[in-house]
């Protein structure tokens, strides 16, 4: 229901506007806090990103058109795949899920004004934009990171891989990694805190588990990708023996390490698709979700039980049998939390009153890829099966599936169901139909072929293939798929783009949602709510009387937080209220600080150690004068 | 910035300390793989030190870990004595704990520097993850003395405020997870001797 | 019973079984790799016996969490998310988080259960430092 402002309430609602007014122009950009222009940032920055990685697979794919391609030279095609991997994962789709989605949503949807840490929410954008440039910065130079996502050693040595190449990317996953653990810490406390009184943890929109779920995850994860990358520069660099065989070293050592952070991370990656199915789902079917504490804790478990599995990928290297069978155990029971959730959505859809809207058909999408990603990594989780088709095509087929049916699909169903929200204009419903339709049938026709020719015997990683194995044919279509599922991705933007401009207006609630961002303006104002809402059940917006309630008190100026930049903090467990705090409002020391960052990666990069040196004294200096300002960090 | 207005005392954590903790979860999970890392290299290996290496001492870093230690109870004292508006007596305790923690790293720095004479990290994998767990440990206390003089100026220059009173008990609780972590740092260091 | 006794309890009652299979997780491969991996035998540890002391160690402390999970689940089984209003609320908490809580924490143990018995079982039956 819209919030009714009354002429006095209105006078409360400008003194909040003097109070909380964006500072102008691009200064206002650079130095912001506001956890919603933190957003847009990470949205724009993630989607440049996405066109860089699409650009990539698009090489690659018309590489593999036909046998023999000449298009990529071996080593060429090594840097492009690798590219491809490390722009997808660590460039788009997490910045874009939590950078983007997290941010701009999390505080909206909890009734808080921003998030806990706002100027720490700066840094890890700047962060995040200076390691992706650093790492482009590779490529740019001719030395683009050339072994793998993955990075094994030796190939990844200095021994087989003498260049910049590998250094480039060590270093940018550790700069990298600085974001993401920084963002992590502050969803967490935010999820923790700062939700609106009344808002107990069984009151607390799915959307809110999940990125707990996934920051949770990204915190214990992250070490371990950081520690694997600095090990490796010290033997790069300094010559050590970590991974050395003969010198008492393990090359295996660095796929445990790398894989103890990949696996969680793939979970971190879904994570947040799942936060946003379970908010599309409700409101286009008119129905609570089925089995809410169900779906809460499957989706905590699925991050929880995904650090016990990072061995299946792992299963032809030679380990003994009575240490697989653990990660086997645990990879055959993650399935369930998962099938919790699918059946969840599945039975919520099949008893409300669905409206397959774009958005919802973007999430049936999502469920149907993840349903058939999910049985081909059930299968993987069969030791003896996993042992044929390691590295073989099977293995793309499926991750595609879950990576791209499965954690884009939302976030592209996402942008249609909050494009009202951020943009204050509906989009064009056709096309946004037919953008589905596209996309669905690209992503169809480039991955499914794939599981056929990976049994077939194609190896993944190879820069072609000869015309003799059979596998012409489908890798043909497979390609074709990709220029469908291409222009299918380019139909979405150019929608988005021109509804901006000539769409209708939206209200504040087109969809009749049933979460806190759709009580307010749109797009929000910058302080998200007048008064400080009133929640007593999960689906805030379907409580009509807690709505009226927070119109009167409006008016009667309560709960309006208005003696500066204020939000309240409350307990953990019950969110009862417990302190009113103060947030910054600008900052230009965030962006300082990323910029020592980069001067301290780029001086290791370059081996010039007392200049890195210099560069951490700066950026401990800056966050002192950071935390002069006496606001919450 | 408005100053805060008590009412009545906190019922839950403050974020800052939240914020702290959950910081320190990752960096005990990246010690955990250090040590993780230690002993995987110590199972797959046929002598362990390798030949040629003298299993470590094992006075001087048990020594020097309980001096890290005992630093705990005048940083306890800071942060109590902050909690009671005791802005002289938290700075004092502080600069005691930072006097001793800084004698604590140089007598660390002699160790390492000794122990690099007698052995390289580049000519074994023991040598390599011996020097990258103790050098990992040291940058983290390195850091503490760091807070410390920050905390110490920042309370002399702005006073003890709200906002800095939970600075002083997160800098304790920084303390208390590194003297736990030192102990197990120190355990491992010394795994062959003892 | 105190309050933070009841609060321990309920937390109790949502991660012993997931702490109680990360304790037996990590501990089982500790002993597997120290067992098999050495070039020459070093560590010459009865790991089947481990492994079977630690599943059972596991199994307990798994069954107890359950336990306190349902028997809180059936304290609060007046007012929780089972008998939720039409518009999805619960009662005021604490009571109705204590009770979501208490459904949580069974299913989790539930899994977990699952997890530790089968590879509880399926460890011991395999010989010692095979390959896979």
């Amino acid at each position: 229901m819209a919030t009714v402002v009354t002429p006095r309430g209105q006078e409360h609602v400008d003194r909040l506007e003097r109070i909380w007014a964006p500072r102008p122009g691009l200064l206002g950009w650079l130095t912001t806090t506001d956890h919603k222009r933190i957003g847009i940032l990470y949205f724009f920055t993630s989607l440049a990103f996405f066109g860089a990685g699409g650009v990539e697979a698009l090489l690659i794919r018309t590489q593999l058109i036909g046998p023999n391609g000449h298009l990529l030279s071996p080593q060429a095609y090594d840097e492009v795949f690798t590219m491809h991997g490390i722009t997808m994962i660590f460039l788009f789709v997490i910045p874009m899920t939590t950078g983007a989605f997290g941010n701009y949503l999390l505080p909206l949807m909890i009734g808080a004004r921003d998030m806990a840490f706002p100027r720490m929410n700066a840094l890890s954008y700047w962060v995040f934009l200076c390691s992706g440039i650093f790492m482009y910065a590779g490529l740019a130079t001719g030395h683009a990171p050339n072994a793998g996502w993955f990075d094994y050693v030796p190939l990844a040595s200095k021994t087989y891989d003498p260049g910049l190449n590998i250094d480039f990317y060590g270093f940018g996953l550790i700069f990298n990694g600085i974001a993401s653990t920084a963002a992590a810490i502050n969803f967490i406390v935010t999820i923790f805190k700062m939700r609106a009184p009344g808002m107990s943890l069984n009151r607390m929109p799915l959307f809110c588990y999940a990125f707990l779920a996934a920051a949770g995850a990204l915190l214990f994860a992250l070490p371990s990708l950081s520690l694997a990358a600095l090990f490796l520069e010290l033997d790069r660099q300094l010559g050590f023996q970590f991974f050395s065989s003969s010198r008492g070293g393990d090359a295996l050592l660095w796929q445990n390490l790398f894989w103890i952070f990949g696996h969680p991370e793939v979970y971190i990656i879904i994570l947040p698709a799942f936060g946003i199915a379970t908010s599309i789902i409700p409101t286009f079917t008119h129905r609570r979700m089925v089995m809410y504490p169900l779906v809460a804790l499957a989706e905590v478990m699925v991050a929880f039980l995904g650090f016990g599995v990072w061995a299946h990928h792992m299963f032809t290297v030679g380990l003994a049998t009575i240490t697989t069978v653990y990660f086997a155990g645990a990879s055959l029971i993650i399935v369930i939390p998962s099938a919790i959730q699918i059946f969840s959505w599945i039975a919520t859809i099949l008893t409300g009153t669905p409206e397959f809207k774009t958005p919802l058909l973007f999430i049936v999408g999502f469920i149907l890829y993840f349903i058939l990603g999910g049985l081909s990594g059930i299968t993987l989780a069969a030791i003896p099966f996993d042992q044929q088709v390691h590295d073989s095509y099977y293995v793309v087929a499926h991750f595609h599936f879950v990576i791209f049916g499965a954690a884009v699909y939302p976030i592209l169903g996402g942008m249609y169901y909050w494009f009202p929200k951020l943009t204050g204009r509906m989009y064009n419903e056709w096309w946004g139909k037919a953008s589905f339709w596209l996309t669905f049938i690209g992503t169809f026709v480039t991955f499914f072929p794939m599981h056929i020719v990976g049994i077939d015997g194609m190896p993944r990683r190879n820069y072609t293939y000869p015309a003799d194995m059979g596998w012409t044919f489908l890798n043909m279509l497979e390609s074709i798929g990709a220029y469908i599922l291409t222009a299918g991705l380019v139909m979405i933007v150019v929608n988005l783009f021109v509804s901006y401009f000539r769409g209708p207006r939206a209200g504040n609630d087109p969809w009749e949602g049933d979460t806190l961002e759709w009580t307010t303006t749109s797009p929000p104002p910058p302080y998200n709510f007048p008064v400080i809402p009133t929640v007593t059940s999960p689906y805030a917006l379907w409580d009509d009387k807690d709505r009226e309630h927070d119109n009167r008190r409006l008016e009667r100026g309560e709960g309006l937080l208005d003696a500066g930049h204020q939000t309240p903090a409350s307990t953990v467990q019950d969110a009862e209220l417990d302190e009113i705090l103060s947030m910054p409002s600008y900052s230009a020391w965030p962006p300082i600080t990323a910029l020592t960052l980069s001067g301290l990666f780029a001086m290791l990069l370059l081996g010039h150690y007392f200049i890195a040196a210099g560069f951490v004294v700066l950026g401990l200096l800056a966050l002192l004068a950071w935390h002069r300002n006496e606001a919450d960090a | 910035m408005s100053a805060t207005r008590i009412v009545r005392p906190r019922k839950s954590v403050p974020n800052g300390i939240w914020g702290m903790a959950l910081f320190l979860c990752a960096e005990v999970s990246l010690f955990g793989l250090l040590i993780g890392t230690y002993f995987y290299l110590d199972f797959i290996a046929r002598s362990w030190p390798p030949y040629g290496i003298k299993a470590p001492s094992v006075v001087l870093p048990l020594v020097a870990t309980a001096v890290l230690l005992a630093t705990l109870v005048p940083i306890r004292f800071a942060s109590r004595a902050a909690r009671a508006d005791r802005r002289g007596a938290a700075i004092t305790a502080i600069a005691i704990a930072l006097v001793i923690q800084g004698c604590y790293l140089a007598l660390q720095i002699l160790l390492f520097a000794h122990d690099l004479n007698q052995f390289s990290p580049q000519r074994s994998a023991y040598g390599s993850i011996y020097f990258t767990l103790l050098a990992v440990h040291h940058a983290h206390v390195l850091l503490g003395i760091l807070l410390d003089l920050a905390l110490i100026w920042m309370l002399a220059t702005r006073g003890l405020t709200e906002y800095w009173k939970v600075g002083v008990r997160v800098l304790a609780l920084y303390w208390y997870v590194v003297g736990g972590v030192a102990v197990f740092v120190v355990l491992t260091q010394l795994a062959p001797s003892l | 019973m105190s309050a933070r006794t009841t609060n321990l309890l309920v937390w109790f009652g949502v991660v012993g079984g997931g702490l109680a299979w990360a304790v037996q997780f990590v501990a089982n491969l500790a002993f597997g790799w120290a067992r098999c991996n050495p070039p020459v035998t070093r560590w010459a540890l009865p790991v089947h016996g481990w492994e079977i002391a630690l599943s059972a160690g596991a199994l307990v402390i798994g069954l107890a969490s359950l336990g306190t999970a349902i028997l809180i689940l059936v304290r609060t089984k007046g007012g929780g998310v089972l008998q939720q209003g039409l518009r999805g609320e619960g009662p005021a908490p604490p009571i109705g988080r204590i009770n979501f809580l208490a459904v949580v924490g069974i299913v989790v143990n539930f899994l977990a259960i699952a997890i530790i018995v089968i590879t509880g079982i399926g460890a011991p039956m395999l010989q010692v430092c095979k390959q896979s």
